[in-house]
């Protein structure tokens, strides 16, 4: 399953990956002050595989992962949110810094796999390197 | 839709259109089996087997690894890893060794017998902390590769992968049991 997204704006607009003519939108020109919900649809039936509602301070993040092993290649989608928090450490009196996350694993078949935070030494969880557009404060 | 990336083997001599010095031939081993031997042929077949020594360890010719995207991202393709199975299942007493390369260097050695062993003091382009067993690089602790390419470009984008095979006095003579596959990984928008 061929899969692509579709950014549902505040007033209901979308703003879709694919265009008619088969051209392409970037990610990175998403409209996150505007964006209520992203989706990934089915591209052939174009049927809504995961929705992911983005709240306050909830940050939009999503990459196509891809592994190449030989001549096989599998390709996962990540969709999910990470939003920054502050939090008063009682020991040290200082005011801390935390990102929170929940990240999709979208698999070609169309399982999902579910994760609350990045895992650096896991294959499919381990961090992004995020864009500008997805930086705190954005 | 994804950009179209392809595994490359980069041969022959240091060139200097790209900050890494790629050579001119990166030849597409995504879909072969590409051999290391005791030359800097990308497809030696099995001319030039890497010697037995009597006493010591002769090597490989050291191989680069990269990857080429033939059609540019819409986004930014970047967070490059590379890594192996875990289990060396090569046989004969073969080990492999790998490390990132920050700058492409020509192969030396003497063709027929072995390569020059992969060190800081031979290959003036890897990274200080040397080549380490590739087996080590795993799923979980992957060879993580400087590196990124944005739309509009295309080509090779991050530090490539030396790779060099050992082949000890205890070495047994033959054609390794098993191809070993290598993994990159890379996100992509």
């Amino acid at each position: 399953m061929e899969l692509c997204w579709t950014a549902i704006y505040k007033d209901g607009t979308e703003y879709n990956q694919l265009n008619a003519d088969k051209s392409e939108n970037r990610y990175e020109n998403i409209d996150r002050s505007q964006l209520n919900v992203f989706q990934l649809r089915d591209v052939a039936t174009g049927a809504v595989v995961v929705q992911v509602l983005i709240q306050e301070r909830q940050r939009l993040i999503w990459r196509r992962r891809i592994f190449k092993k030989g001549n096989h290649q599998l390709t996962v989608h990540l969709v999910g949110w990470q939003k920054t928090f502050y939090i008063l450490n009682s020991k040290t009196k200082q005011i801390e810094k935390r990102n929170m996350q929940a990240i999709f694993c979208v698999f070609p078949t169309g399982q999902i796999i579910v994760a609350d935070r990045w895992n650096e030494s896991d294959q499919l969880f381990h961090s992004v390197a995020l864009r500008q557009c997805e930086t705190e404060g954005k | 839709m994804a950009a179209t990336v392809t595994v490359r083997r980069f041969t022959g001599a240091q060139g200097s259109s790209d900050k890494w010095g790629l050579p001119t031939t990166k030849t597409d081993v995504t879909s072969v089996n590409s051999r290391l031997s005791s030359s800097d042929s990308p497809a030696p077949g099995t001319d030039n087997p890497i010697a037995i020594p009597a006493a010591g360890t002769n090597y490989s010719y050291w191989a680069h690894f990269g990857l080429s995207a033939d059609s540019s991202p819409t986004g930014t393709i970047d967070n490059i890893r590379w890594y192996m199975d875990g289990a060396n299942s090569f046989g004969h007493n073969a080990t492999m060794k790998a490390v990132a390369a920050h700058l492409y260097v020509a192969a030396t050695g003497t063709e027929g017998t072995t390569g020059d062993q992969l060190t800081l003091a031979n290959h003036s382009g890897i990274f200080a902390g040397g080549a380490s067993d590739a087996f080590g690089f795993t799923s979980g602790s992957p060879l993580a590769l400087s590196g990124s390419l944005s739309n509009p470009d295309t080509g090779c984008f991050h530090d490539p992968v030396a790779a060099q095979i050992e082949a000890p006095s205890t070495a047994t003579p033959g054609e390794l049991d098993v191809d070993e596959t290598g993994t990159f990984k890379y996100d992509e928008t």
